[in-house]
């Protein structure tokens, strides 16, 4: 049985059917993210003055992952392009920079969220606060690099790491010891949560793009329009987790 | 209309340009929001503007000519259209749930 309209367009719609779909998916896709975004919006409107973090993330990492996501998106949209006029091995060159690109941008990702879940905040019996990343933990003493905090305003608004040095706590003075993990407050876990689900569709994006590029290449030789319109449409998907990311970087990392 | 593969190289060759001209301008984009968040523009609500003006043309950049909607039926722009309404009404909904007037404290 033969899919109808997987290449030529229907003529109600003008369109052939993978592309209606997936605007119908970025549709319910733009709702998800929009729930999420103003779930945010509005925890940090309504936190108490004081109680929203600055300057947790390090706007340098998101940057790059934004220019690495641009340059993924412009590679996807030339490799299309070159398919189009039957250059497949430019194509596969274009596309394969774009799954480097994804790539990066899960390393750079991965090395934020380690940094997070190994930055503690100490508070010690006797009411002091110290913050910083973890560099041992034994049965006895934890020590940290980082630096004393005059009160946890400055935990939440940290002026940087001009002060940090190595810092020993014997485990009897600690009252409570909290890392920078999704459970720690509102935006940690609203920072886990909208980077965490862009994750999973950058993780579903390289999928998708590497199956095309790879074990289904085989269809460029039967079928070379279908298999351009796959190509199409899964680049459609990509610009679109590109597009989520440019409001994500500035709303998390900036403001 | 007459497509010659000449005209097809030269009509893809024109798009690979202006698709790099928009990458720079996307790359330019994203210097000026971090520079845009850092500047004191005399209130933190007129910077949170400024910067998610910028983004909001990064945005319309990426979807107008990468995803070429720009250029798109107008069967995607009605979705588009019934999207962004629901999108309002969305957050419509949750401002209003959240006023104080409509918050409702129970005793337990």
């Amino acid at each position: 049985m033969d899919i109808p309209y997987t290449v030529e367009r229907r003529e109600d719609t003008g369109l052939y059917n993978a592309k209606l779909g997936v605007w119908l998916f970025l549709a319910s896709e733009v709702m998800l993210f929009g729930a999420l975004f103003s779930s945010y919006i509005l925890l940090r409107v309504g936190a108490e003055p004081g109680t929203w973090p600055r300057h947790w993330l390090d706007y340098k990492l998101g940057a790059l992952n934004t220019i690495v996501l641009i340059i993924s998106s412009v590679t996807n949209v030339v490799a299309w392009a070159n398919l189009k006029l039957g250059q497949f091995n430019k194509y596969r060159f274009y596309q394969a920079i774009t799954i480097v690109c994804a790539f990066v941008f899960l390393a750079i990702k991965t090395n934020e969220y380690v940094g997070k879940f190994h930055h503690y905040t100490v508070v010690t019996k006797e009411g002091k606060i110290a913050d910083g990343h973890l560099l041992q933990k034994t049965a006895d003493k934890v020590v940290l690099h980082g630096y004393w905090a005059k009160d946890m305003d400055e935990v939440m608004d940290p002026k940087g790491p001009e002060n940090a040095s190595e810092i020993e706590i014997e485990k009897s003075d600690i009252l409570e010891m909290k890392n920078y993990g999704p459970a720690r407050n509102n935006f940690t876990g609203l920072y886990f949560t909208m980077t965490g689900l862009h994750v999973l569709h950058i993780i579903g994006g390289i999928i998708v793009i590497i199956a095309i590029w790879g074990p289904l290449s085989g269809m460029h030789k039967t079928d070379p329009e279908r298999y351009a319109n796959r190509v199409e449409v899964a680049g459609l998907f990509w610009s679109f987790v590109d597009l989520v990311w440019l409001f994500i970087f500035p709303t998390l990392y900036l403001l | 209309m007459n497509h010659t593969p000449e005209k097809d190289l030269q009509d893809v060759k024109r798009h690979v340009r202006q698709h790099l001209i928009i990458a720079v301008g996307l790359a330019i984009g994203t210097l000026l929001t971090v520079w845009t968040s850092q500047t004191n523009f005399g209130s933190h609500a007129l910077n949170i503007a400024i910067t998610l003006a910028v983004a909001s043309v990064q945005a319309f950049m990426v979807a107008g000519f990468f995803m070429h909607l720009l250029s798109e039926k107008k069967m995607i722009y009605c979705f588009l259209i019934f999207t962004a309404v629901f999108f309002i009404v969305m957050m419509f909904i949750f401002t209003w749930a959240h006023m104080p007037s409509n918050v409702v404290h129970y005793r337990i």
